[in-house]
């Protein structure tokens, strides 16, 4: 098994592994979707009635939006995740909540104006920071005022989206497109508009290859003079983070959570008496 | 002609047929050209007098002559142009005394009534002096919300603003804010007892025309001749039928049996045979049925000596209908079906007796015709036989009956309390809420006069286009349980004017109807201008008839005759589009009975459409112009005659053309796919003189212009504004609906009305009973055209989504659809459910009223305290709290019931708990708590609960093309098909749902979508017009997709790639209002009906679910008797009865409460008694048998 990293940013990454059997691969992109712990809101207290400034104006906290709606938005928000945070039911302080599982943050945001994720403030982890700071979360009118106090914690997408920290997972089977050039006269246009995706060229054929995911070439299957081969057991990977955890940082810990996850099996082994 | 349709909505509103109606129908004080106006001038308050004015009885007044009159001043045979009937603002009279003007939000949230003062200024005149003037208020009329006389009419809410003291220079926009109302609602409709009510329109037999049918009736063909004649309100049929014998025999109203048309005809004056001969025959073929009628009446078979005098013909009359009666009371029979019951569009006095004569002769000539072949049976399905009556003729019909009454009370309060010295006094002796009442009580219940039910309907508020639709709706007045197949079917005459597609499956489908895009309703004009200008063009009033002449009718009436009527015609239309005549006149000249027909009546339903002269049209690209810089409306476009208002009549006559060429499917310039929405035709209206072989497109997407040929021919008379102008409102939403079933596209208009989505944006401050709002209602990516128009994209109810095309596991078999549960856990698909609870401090007779308040522990029925820990200390919740189950959102106790009660001890009687609670099976949050007070001054309290509403397993779902489906899964995101793009589908729809139900639209808005997405630009669907298919396609494989739309697949949960490759698109799908949360029941105990101690039936009741007939054959067929015993029996209305064992007696035993042991009241047996196990049912029978004086009596005996 070969591993190849394409492409790679702090939110995306792309890469190739070879000698890889399908369910592998699925595992690998099913971990990545849902198995990665990221932090985000869980809980949203919003407070009802006249809030005041310094100066004793008085605003309303009846706002356009409902407070469902605005707690749901608040947990989509991705917050920049530090992996060795604890899930709150393994945490030292038994699920009651403390600084090692649990992150408070506030909103305190006077109309008018637009309320912000950069409005939400992390009270006690300085670094857990929305990794957008440009999501609009409510609009408030000139006497509208949003206070509101929320606990963010550990979990894994497999639970809820918000906790999703990759998106746009997906692999592809590599596959090799043998174009007869006799037959297949647009061959040259492909090669000018994709030079990197030629393999192969001699007289008779060209070979290419879609996985830097150019459309065109995969639609070219089924045409005349074209010839089409799967590998099965190589596959491109691609995904990309909402930016709580680097892509890299996700990979390594998705391909570490495997076999953790295996050996669950092996630790509950009980010899039969 | 885009810009046409643009120009219409810039002006007009959807729903502006409805308000226009209105305002023609409400009088001002400075405008008394109205209906109500019209309807007072013709009030009559007996038959003897005159209208618009009360004659108070002599016998009463100590002979001197009162007379007050109401109605118009009429001097020289010119009526008075001031109004003596006029409607004020909006108002409502508070408790305290004070008057305010109201807006329509406040009469929603106080459940007030939206309505004006109605005054009247009357003249007494005493004696022929007059006496006083006054103006007297009479009572009160609903307002239309939008129409002239509504607050929120634009003049009208600027002075309101300013009387209390709002935000000055505003726009009309930000106007509308301040006083609670949703800039883009359409108005419409009424507000009464703070809810919403249309009046829906009615469609109608066109009145006072003839129409001929052949009847079938006992095997031989019949022919009758038909007149619903209408005069004010009064609505009476005649019918002349023909009987195999030859013979015309006439019915009519209110009179039993019918009268040979010869006897008629001389009873009404026309006494010789020849003149009756001549009022009937046009040909030669109709001579022996005439003289075999003319000789029936002159034989003594029906009467002795024979009918011949109009002596002969009267006491025949009255021989046959009041025999055996005095003889004043004979002639007063016979004047009142000869005057009042006959004809009465013709005139109610003796001297309109000839003129029926001779239009009974014409009726007859009708018949004759039809029965020799010569003209065809009238279609009684086309249009321009029927008439559409709006809010304005329904509300003329109430009006008049009410304001009848109101003067007939006037005159009998007047006579009832004069007096010499006093004289007379209007104002007190007025009973207001006499009018007041009736107008309510009928717009409040729909039962309108003349026994019809709802017309008034509560206004549909799920989405925004089923409001629309609903008041764009015409119903025919047609029973539903009859078949009438013919009336049920498209007829050709509603092309553009009804919607082909939008109406109900079912016992309805057909005859509820919705009106096309850009239709008018004709208001009615004079004819006299009509009637002058064709007798100047030679119109002759002669009674002959000549082969040559046609006959001439002027709203159904025989006016006369001419010998060139194609030549009248032509100069009939050249007058109206050169506006010396009203462009409500409409005229067609029939070549196969060579009759000319003009039409100026009321309710005609008309569509525009562009003059045309030597293939080309008359409007030019000048005129297009000025129409867009709003330089021009489009009443000047039919004052110029190049654009004209078409009724069903005339539209016979001419010869449309759809469309002015073909178009190439690509643009030769630019190569580029082109529609008919992105080319133009330049150049039109130039040189009109000559047809031209070539016309002239522009191409919009190059803008270069390029020549096609010509397929207007001199001979079209018209051409189509656009043929998408032929759908409703909620079908023209659909995008590519021509690719579609027809069957569908009614499917999808059908549920369109049932999606959810911003139905007002004034939602926040409104209290409707229920609601939804979806949470991030989007536009859609393929859009059409009229979505502009109505402002769709201000109220969307939908969202895109994300659609794969395949089956997964079984879970979208039989249209359920797969959802992905990350779509909807980050927002697809969410909504709110409202629902308001209202509470009214209600005040009873006796001074005692209900009271807002925690029940404390000595109120009747009181629960426990924590019942009530959400309540302030005035009995009312706190916003924001959580509520579910039976909790109690208003605290309140009701004064004690008189004589109940009270238990067994007799003490001072205790107030009742009759707080307000959630219903049983619902939760959520306390949105909005409004606390107000009643007309009554009483406090009424409203609580608005919202609830979220995910999407969850059941719920459904609808796409624009009929394609409905429920939720059968909701699937983890790693578990869906993905893309090798890593695009995880929204949702997945089964396969099988595509073919047998032919929604290509459905496919082509999937791929129309995915390219909107990939270009960013949104793409046009709209009918006839839209985006071409290949140029989607093209598209498609532009951006690396195949043309298909096509895409490589893996499974989600096993990883492996699909062996074929999955269908995917983005369309537009709706959340329909049937969701889980509202329907889902069940039960183990629960209440019982009190009557038979079953179980209740229904949701709302905590019900049980029927265990019926056909389940309990099931168990029969098992032999599971034990089972059927529990069913019916234990889990149901099983009891024990206590049965007296005496076998002379079988009575039930009673319990002896001071002894404690159980004894027969009637034999007195205490040893002998038995429990017997039946039905409760089974008991309530024996007891009612009781009541009836059937003893029933049970003899026990032991089981053998």
């Amino acid at each position: 098994m070969a591993m190849k990293i394409l492409e790679s940013s702090p939110r995306f990454a792309r890469f190739e592994i070879t000698d890889i059997t399908t369910s592998e691969a699925n595992a690998l992109r099913r971990t990545l979707i849902g198995d990665i712990p990221k932090l985000a809101i869980d809980k949203v207290s919003i407070h009802h009635g006249q809030i005041r400034d310094k100066d004793g104006n008085v605003f309303g906290s009846s706002l356009a939006l409902f407070d469902e709606m605005i707690a749901q938005r608040l947990a989509m928000v991705p917050l920049v995740t530090d992996l060795k945070m604890n899930f709150r039911d393994e945490c030292t302080c038994e699920g009651k909540g403390c600084t090692l599982c649990t992150v408070t943050y506030s909103i305190n945001k006077l109309g008018p104006g637009t309320v912000m994720s950069s409005d939400l403030q992390p009270l006690n982890n300085p670094s857990a920071v929305p990794s957008d700071l440009d999501i609009p979360i409510v609009k408030l009118r000139k006497d509208q005022a949003l206070l509101v106090t929320a606990d963010a914690m550990m979990g894994r997408g497999s639970l809820h989206s918000k906790w999703q920290v990759s998106s746009g997972v997906s692999y592809k089977v590599h596959r090799e497109f043998t174009f007869q050039k006799s037959a297949f006269h647009r061959w040259t246009s492909l090669k000018e508009k994709y030079p990197n995706a030629v393999l192969t060229e001699n007289k008779e054929r060209i070979t290419f290859t879609d996985d830097n995911g150019d459309g065109e070439i995969t639609s070219m299957s089924g045409e005349k003079g074209v010839e089409v081969t799967e590998d099965q057991n190589r596959y491109v990977f691609k995904f990309e983070t909402d930016g709580s955890l680097p892509a890299i940082e996700v990979l390594d810990y998705s391909l570490k959570r495997i076999p953790q996850r295996l050996n669950t099996l092996l630790d509950s082994l009980v010899t039969p008496d | 002609m885009k810009e046409l349709i643009d120009a219409f909505f810039k002006k007009e509103g959807v729903v502006n047929h409805q308000i226009e109606s209105m305002n023609y129908f409400y009088s001002t004080q400075n405008n008394a050209a109205s209906i109500m106006q019209q309807v007072v001038d013709e009030t009559k308050i007996s038959d003897e007098e005159e209208p618009g004015v009360i004659v108070l009885d002599k016998l009463k007044t100590g002979s001197s002559d009162i007379r007050v009159y109401f109605g118009r001043r009429v001097i020289n045979g010119k009526v008075s142009k001031e109004a003596t009937i006029w409607v004020d603002k909006p108002e409502i009279k508070e408790a305290s005394g004070a008057s305010n003007q109201i807006t329509p939000n406040e009469a929603r949230l106080r459940d007030l009534n939206y309505m004006a003062s109605v005054f009247l200024k009357v003249r007494v005149v005493v004696d022929g002096v007059e006496r006083e003037q006054d103006t007297v208020k009479i009572g009160e009329i609903p307002v239309m919300v939008r129409s002239k006389v509504c607050t929120l009419y634009e003049k009208n809410l600027e002075t309101y603003i300013e009387k209390n003291n709002g935000p000055q220079n505003t726009t009309l926009e930000e106007k509308l804010h301040y006083v609670g109302e949703d800039p883009n609602d359409s108005g419409g409709y009424f507000i009464i007892g703070g809810s919403e009510r249309v009046i829906v329109s009615l469609e109608d037999l066109a009145p006072n025309r003839i129409l001929v049918e052949a009847e079938e009736k006992y095997e031989s063909k019949v022919e009758v001749a038909k007149v619903f004649s209408q005069k004010g309100g009064f609505r009476a049929l005649t019918a002349l039928e023909k009987g195999s014998d030859g013979i015309i025999n006439v019915s009519i109203p209110s009179v039993a049996g019918t009268i040979p048309l010869a006897i008629l005809m001389k009873a009404l004056g026309i006494e010789k045979d020849k003149e009756i001969h001549d009022a009937i025959g046009s040909v030669r073929e109709m001579e022996p049925i005439i003289y075999a009628n003319i000789e029936e009446a002159v034989t003594n078979k029906l009467f002795q000596n024979g009918v011949h005098t109009t002596e002969d013909a009267v006491s025949f009359l009255e021989k046959k209908f009041a025999s055996g009666q005095a003889k004043e009371y004979r002639e007063k029979k016979i004047s009142q079906m000869l005057d009042k019951s006959l004809l009465p569009h013709l005139g109610d006095q003796p001297q309109d007796r000839i003129k029926k004569a001779v239009y009974l002769g014409r009726m007859a000539r009708s018949l004759l015709e039809l029965n020799l072949g010569l003209r065809k049976e009238d279609d009684k399905d086309h249009l321009a036989n029927k008439r559409i009556k709006l809010s304005g003729d329904l509300m003329d019909e109430l009006f008049r009956s009410a304001f009848l009454s109101v003067m007939k009370d006037l005159k009998y309060q007047l006579e009832r309390t004069y007096s010499k010295r006093r004289g007379v006094k209007v104002k007190p002796a007025v009973r207001q809420d006499l009018l007041t009442q009736k107008m309510l009580h009928a717009m409040a219940t729909g039962n309108w006069t003349g026994g019809r039910t709802g017309i008034s309907q509560l206004l549909d508020r799920v989405s925004n286009v089923s409001t629309l639709s609903h008041l764009r709706r015409v119903i025919s007045p047609l029973t539903r349980s009859q078949p009438h197949f013919e009336a049920r079917d498209l007829h050709p005459t509603q092309w553009g004017r009804i919607c082909p597609n939008e109406t109900p499956e079912g016992q309805n489908c057909g005859l509820v109807k919705n009106a096309a895009l850009i239709i008018n309703v004709t208001e009615g004009v004079d004819p006299t201008p009509v009637l002058d200008l064709i007798m100047q063009n030679g119109v002759r009033e002669v009674v002959e008839e000549n082969p040559n002449s046609g006959r001439v009718y002027v709203n159904g009436d025989l006016v006369g005759y001419h010998d060139n009527p194609s030549a009248l015609v032509s100069t009939v239309r050249e007058s109206r589009r050169k506006g010396r005549l009203s462009n409500e006149v409409n005229i067609r000249y029939d070549l196969e009975t060579r009759e000319v027909i003009i039409n100026c009546d009321r309710g005609r339903i008309r569509r525009p459409l562009l003059t045309l002269q030597n293939g080309n049209t008359l409007i030019d690209q000048k005129t297009l112009g000025k129409l867009e810089s709003g330089d021009h409306t489009l009443l000047d476009l039919t004052a110029m005659g190049v654009m004209e208002w078409i009724d069903a009549e005339e539209e016979e006559d001419l010869f449309v053309a759809v469309y002015p060429y073909d178009l190439p499917e690509k643009c030769p310039k630019c190569s580029e796919y082109i529609s008919r929405d992105t080319t133009k035709w330049v150049g039109h209206g130039v040189n009109t003189e000559e047809r031209m072989e070539e016309l002239t497109v522009q191409c919009l997407k190059c803008n270069e212009e390029f020549k096609v040929s010509n397929a207007l021919a001199t001979e079209h008379t018209h051409l189509e504004i656009d043929p998408s102008l032929i759908l409703g409102v909620v079908a023209s939403i659909i995008p590519y609906p021509e690719h579609n079933s027809s069957p569908r596209i009614t499917m999808a208009a059908a549920m369109t009305k049932q999606s959810i989505g911003l139905s007002s944006t004034n939602f926040r401050i409104r209290s409707d009973t229920r609601g939804h709002i979806l949470h991030y209602p989007q536009l859609p990516l393929v859009k059409t055209r009229v979505m502009d128009h109505i402002k769709y994209d201000k109220k969307p109810a939908g969202q895109n989504f994300v659609v794969a095309v395949l089956s997964y596991q079984g879970y979208n078999i039989q249209d359920a659809i797969v959802f992905n549960r990350a779509s909807i856990e980050r927002g697809l698909g969410r909504s709110s459910f409202f629902r308001t609870y209202t509470a009214e401090e209600k005040r009873y007779p006796g001074g005692q009223e209900d009271k807002f308040e925690i029940p404390t522990h000595d109120v009747l029925g009181a629960r426990a305290e924590e019942f009530y820990k959400n309540l302030d200390e005035s009995g009312i919740i706190f916003p924001e709290s959580y509520v579910e189950g039976s909790d109690v959102l208003v605290g309140k106790t009701s004064p004690p019931r008189f004589l109940e009660e009270g238990g067994d001890k007799l003490g001072p009687q205790r107030r009742r708990e009759s707080s307000i609670t959630m219903r049983p099976n619902e939760k959520g949050f306390v949105d909005n708590v409004i606390l107000t007070v009643s007309e009554s001054n009483s406090r009424i309290v409203k609580i608005r609960v919202r609830s979220d509403r995910t999407p969850e397993l059941g719920d459904k779902f609808a796409s624009r093309h009929g394609q409905k489906g429920v939720i059968g899964a909701v699937v983890s995101q790693e578990d869906m098909p993905f893309t090798e793009d890593g695009i995880i589908p929204d949702i997945i729809i089964n396969p099988h749902a595509i073919p047998s139900r032919m929604t290509v639209g459905h496919i082509l808005e999937m791929i129309g979508g995915k390219v909107a997405s990939l270009t960013g630009d949104v793409v046009d669907g709209t009918i006839f017009s839209g985006e071409p298919e290949k140029s989607l396609r093209e598209e498609l494989v532009r951006h690396g997709f195949n043309r298909y739309s096509t895409e490589i697949m893996y499974d989600g949960i096993t990883g492996e790639r699909f062996q074929t490759e999955i269908f995917t698109g983005v369309i537009y799908y709706q959340k329909l209002h049937h969701m889980v949360a509202g329907k889902f029941h069940a039960r183990s105990r629960g209440p019982v009906q009190i009557l038979t101690r079953q179980p209740t039936e229904g949701r709302s009741r905590q019900g049980g679910l029927r265990f019926g007939e056909m389940e309990r054959d099931t168990l029969i067929a098992h032999g599971a008797a034990m089972v059927i015993k529990d069913r019916l029996l234990d889990q149901s209305d099983g009891t024990i009865l206590y049965v007296c064992g005496n076998p002379s007696c079988g009575h039930l035993a009673i319990f002896d409460r001071k002894r404690g042991n159980l004894k027969c009241p009637v034999c007195g047996n205490t040893g002998n008694i038995h429990p017997v196990e039946t039905s409760y049912a089974f008991k309530l029978m024996r007891d009612e048998l009781t009541t009836m004086g059937v003893m029933m009596r049970l003899v026990l005996g032991d089981l053998k």
